[in-house]
């Protein structure tokens, strides 16, 4: 057998170069768009995609004022144009906001990813769209997203895993791969890409006409501490200069009769009161659609609970007069235009 | 703590440190102290259960030697205590005993009343053959027993290969643990090889296949086409392969550190060809301890009854009981007695046709011959593994009928690519040790091309602990 000293650094001088090599090549070929610039590569292709058009609208505009956070609720219903416009109508102030919306989002899951946007785009307004969904074992789902080492290094825990898709390319261009590879996740991302707006709302055309029975009942016994949470953790990230307001996103009238226990009461006892007495210890203004009436035709759904493209836009122009009255009343302070 | 865990590297490096620094003697108590810290990690009782083991059988293998051949007692006291012990576990774990003693206390409620919250303790089932080993050769004179309760409880303790195995010898393992161990710069080379290798089949060639076999694969079939669970039970027979000799690559190499040799447990069993040739490629500690204890004493004993060597009974029936033995070894189910009886069947069927023809060279016979022969055995054992997997005869069966009429439409996707490449390197790493009859034939390489290969290794591991999304830790084999 031949001496191994010799081999193994040798080996270890090949692994470097091999390293170098992988990233200095993929980088050479982002920089001359021979290939794309590759997504972050966490675990959830949703908000891989959200972060390259978040990068994308920053770099284009210099400032995100305001960024939508919820689940598919606030992905499909918050029209960040319609906000935009008529914030402008009223105000005369022009503002770029983002529905980062993401499919199946928790309340665990929201308090993890608030304090990574907020301290990467800082935005003037952060607004978390929430509803009973968000604390629920049987609707939420994604929750391995907070295992992600991405996630974890942007919360202040380095990992080897979060460190390389942080800073090498090479490493994403691999991940998305993998992703390109898999049937079931390659067909997800093509629908996000085509659905999906450039200021992150998902406008797919479709009326579900479910009957009501079929919609999940959220029992009590399902309604979790740890997403209460990590609404606690959202709640805490309004700061100095990012205005965090509550929203709470509509069901269905119909829905919301049987949405928690079969009861409006439960709904309220078990989800609203605690959400709007959490918000109100923080000082963070909750803006509540069903103690402000705020009424929903049946031609503005999608489904029980998302509003489709023009239940979006009347939501969301009805939310930027809510947003004016505070900013009136002093509560928000945007920046500089 | 699981092998694959930074936790576990750490353990290892600090062991190692100390354990370069001490003499001899003070290494052994060393390494006790480490494998008895190693084990207290998963729970006390298996830490408590392993030193009883160890005192009766240090006690008993002492008193068996004083006894001399003639007065078997305390023999057959210990090889009952151990196996008994074995059964014990095996009945609890499989839920035997719980529903003996409900049915025995008459109670009705399923749930509630009581839960028997014993464990399998951590290697058991592993260290119980090491201890019957033991005890068999202090009989037969084979070895002498331990003089030093240290030395003992190591070659029953030994941190490395705890979980599940290699399953040692005394009259080997024993002699290596009194002499001084000299860990040079070939052992370095070899240990290092061989756990980059463990590493490549864990963590890059099983970890992308586990990740590719379904959940639902055994308990919902229909589900899937013909050509998907095909498919998918060779996923199934390659991920267990190298999920295990991964381990077992990974602990010879933490081992060969240390300057002890542990056995080796496969030898490119899917080139075998024959499937008795299979069992002394496919986990060889376990199987030649079966071999050596169940096999010869019984195909002994049978002669002895003057049965003809070439008979039926004679042929057909000491594979069977030495399968069946195994099977019960793994697990007391049902789909486990089946899986050892189908080997066990194989076996005879093989002993039977061969019965009365002269043996053929195998390096003699033609290449189309030898390749016919090796695809066979291995389309026998990936059968096999259908009842090993499963979990249940009922599943076994819903899995055959699913995959003779299933009538979902096969999808042939870019996702079996990646799997495709697991298993061609997991085919290259076997032909390079098939060729050249050494696990270790990376190293006859030119040096660039070796260094290039490690290279290359690393950085795909690196790779597939950063991307994996699944859980890398335990082995399969753990849990038996």
């Amino acid at each position: 057998m031949k001496p191994f000293g010799k081999t193994f650094y040798l080996a270890l001088l090949l692994l470097f170069v091999f390293l170098f090599a992988g990233e200095g090549i993929t980088r050479f070929l982002v920089y001359k768009g021979i290939i794309p610039k590759p997504t972050i590569g966490s675990n959830n292709p949703g908000l891989n995609i959200k972060l390259v058009y978040l990068d994308k609208i920053k770099d284009q505009t210099g400032k995100i004022n305001c960024i939508f956070l919820g689940s598919s609720m606030v992905y499909n219903g918050i029209d960040p144009d319609a906000f935009s416009q008529e914030y402008y109508n009223i105000s005369g102030r022009k503002v770029t906001c983002f529905n980062f919306g993401i499919a199946y989002l928790t309340g665990e899951t929201a308090g993890k990813l608030a304090p990574i946007l907020i301290n990467r785009y800082q935005p003037d307004l952060f607004i978390f769209g929430t509803s009973a969904r968000d604390y629920s074992e049987e609707l939420g789902g994604n929750r391995d997203l907070i295992d992600d080492g991405w996630i974890k290094l942007k919360l202040g825990n380095w990992n080897l895993s979060g460190f390389a898709k942080e800073n090498s390319l090479f490493y994403r261009e691999y991940l998305s791969l993998l992703s390109y590879l898999n049937p079931e996740t390659w067909k997800y991302i093509q629908e996000v890409l085509e659905f999906t707006t450039p200021n992150g709302q998902y406008k797919k055309i479709a009326q579900i006409a479910t009957p009501i029975e079929v919609w999940t009942v959220i029992n009590e016994k399902q309604l979790l501490e740890k997403d209460f949470r990590g609404y606690q953790q959202v709640l805490k990230q309004g700061k100095r200069n990012t205005q965090m307001i509550i929203v709470e996103i509509p069901v269905n009238k119909e829905y919301l009769s049987t949405y928690v226990n079969h009861s409006i009461d439960s709904y309220n006892n078990l989800f609203y009161f605690r959400a709007t007495a959490m918000a109100e210890e923080k000082g963070i203004p909750f803006i509540s659609t069903v103690s402000n009436n705020y009424y929903i035709p049946d031609d503005e759904w999608a489904d029980m609970k998302h509003l489709n493209v023009k239940g979006a836009a009347n939501f969301s122009v009805w939310l930027a007069d809510k947003i004016w009255q505070l900013d009136q009343a002093g509560t928000i302070s945007w920046g500089a235009q | 703590m699981q092998i694959i865990s930074w936790q576990f590297a750490v353990f290892v490096i600090v062991t190692l440190a100390v354990y370069y620094l001490l003499p001899r003697k003070s290494q052994n108590i060393w390494l006790l102290a480490a494998s008895l810290g190693f084990l207290l990690t998963w729970n006390v009782f298996s830490v408590v259960t392993l030193l009883v083991s160890i005192s009766i059988n240090y006690f008993t293998g002492n008193r068996i030697w004083q006894n001399g051949v003639k007065k078997r007692g305390w023999f057959w006291f210990g090889v009952i205590v151990n196996v008994a012990t074995l059964i014990f576990f095996r009945l609890e774990t499989a839920g035997y005993l719980e529903k003996a003693i409900r049915a025995f206390l008459n109670l009705a409620d399923p749930a509630g009343s009581f839960e028997l919250l014993i464990l399998l303790p951590i290697g058991f089932s592993y260290y119980c053959l090491q201890a019957i080993s033991y005890l068999v050769d202090v009989a037969q004179k084979q070895c002498k027993p331990a003089g030093d309760l240290i030395d003992f409880a190591l070659y029953m303790a030994y941190f490395p290969r705890m979980l599940s195995g290699p399953i040692e010898r005394a009259r080997t393992f024993l002699p290596a643990l009194q002499t001084q161990r000299v860990v040079d710069n070939e052992l370095i080379a070899r240990g290092f090889t061989r756990i980059v290798i463990g590493l490549l089949r864990k963590v890059v060639i099983a970890g992308i296949l586990s990740s590719y076999i379904p959940k639902d694969m055994f308990s919902a079939p229909a589900n899937y086409s013909t050509l998907v669970l095909i498919f998918q039970m060779l996923l199934y027979a390659f991920w267990v392969y190298n999920d295990f000799a991964g381990y077992t690559s990974i602990v010879r190499g933490i081992s060969d550190f240390l300057g002890i040799d542990l056995s080796p447990n496969f030898e490119t069993p899917y080139f075998a060809h024959s499937f008795t040739d299979f069992w002394n490629r496919w986990h060889i500690s376990l199987s030649h301890w079966l071999r050596d204890y169940i096999f010869f004493p019984f195909s002994r004993y049978l002669l002895r009854r003057k049965i003809n060597p070439r008979s039926i009974l004679y042929l057909a029936v000491p594979p069977l009981l030495t399968m069946l033995v195994s099977g019960l070894w793994h697990n007391f189910g049902a789909y486990m007695i089946f899986w050892g009886l189908l080997h066990g069947t194989f076996q005879s069927v093989e002993k039977l046709a061969a019965r009365g023809k002269p043996a053929a060279k195998w390096e003699d016979k033609p290449v189309l011959r030898k390749t016919g022969n090796i695809l066979l055995v291995f389309t026998g054992v990936v059968l096999t593994w259908i009842p090993f997997a499963s979990g249940s005869l009922y599943r076994v069966w819903d899995y055959v009928k699913a995959v003779f009429t299933s009538t979902v439409k096969p999808e042939i996707t870019t996702l079996w690519l990646i799997p495709l490449i697991a298993i061609i390197i997991n085919f290259g790493l076997d032909l390079m040790h098939y060729r050249h009859n050494d696990e270790l034939a990376v190293r006859r390489l030119p040096i660039f091309t070796q260094s290039a290969l490690l290279a290359v290794a690393i950085l795909a591991i690196l790779i597939s602990f950063l991307g994996s999304q699944t859980a890398l830790a335990s082995f399969v084999y753990q849990g038996f």
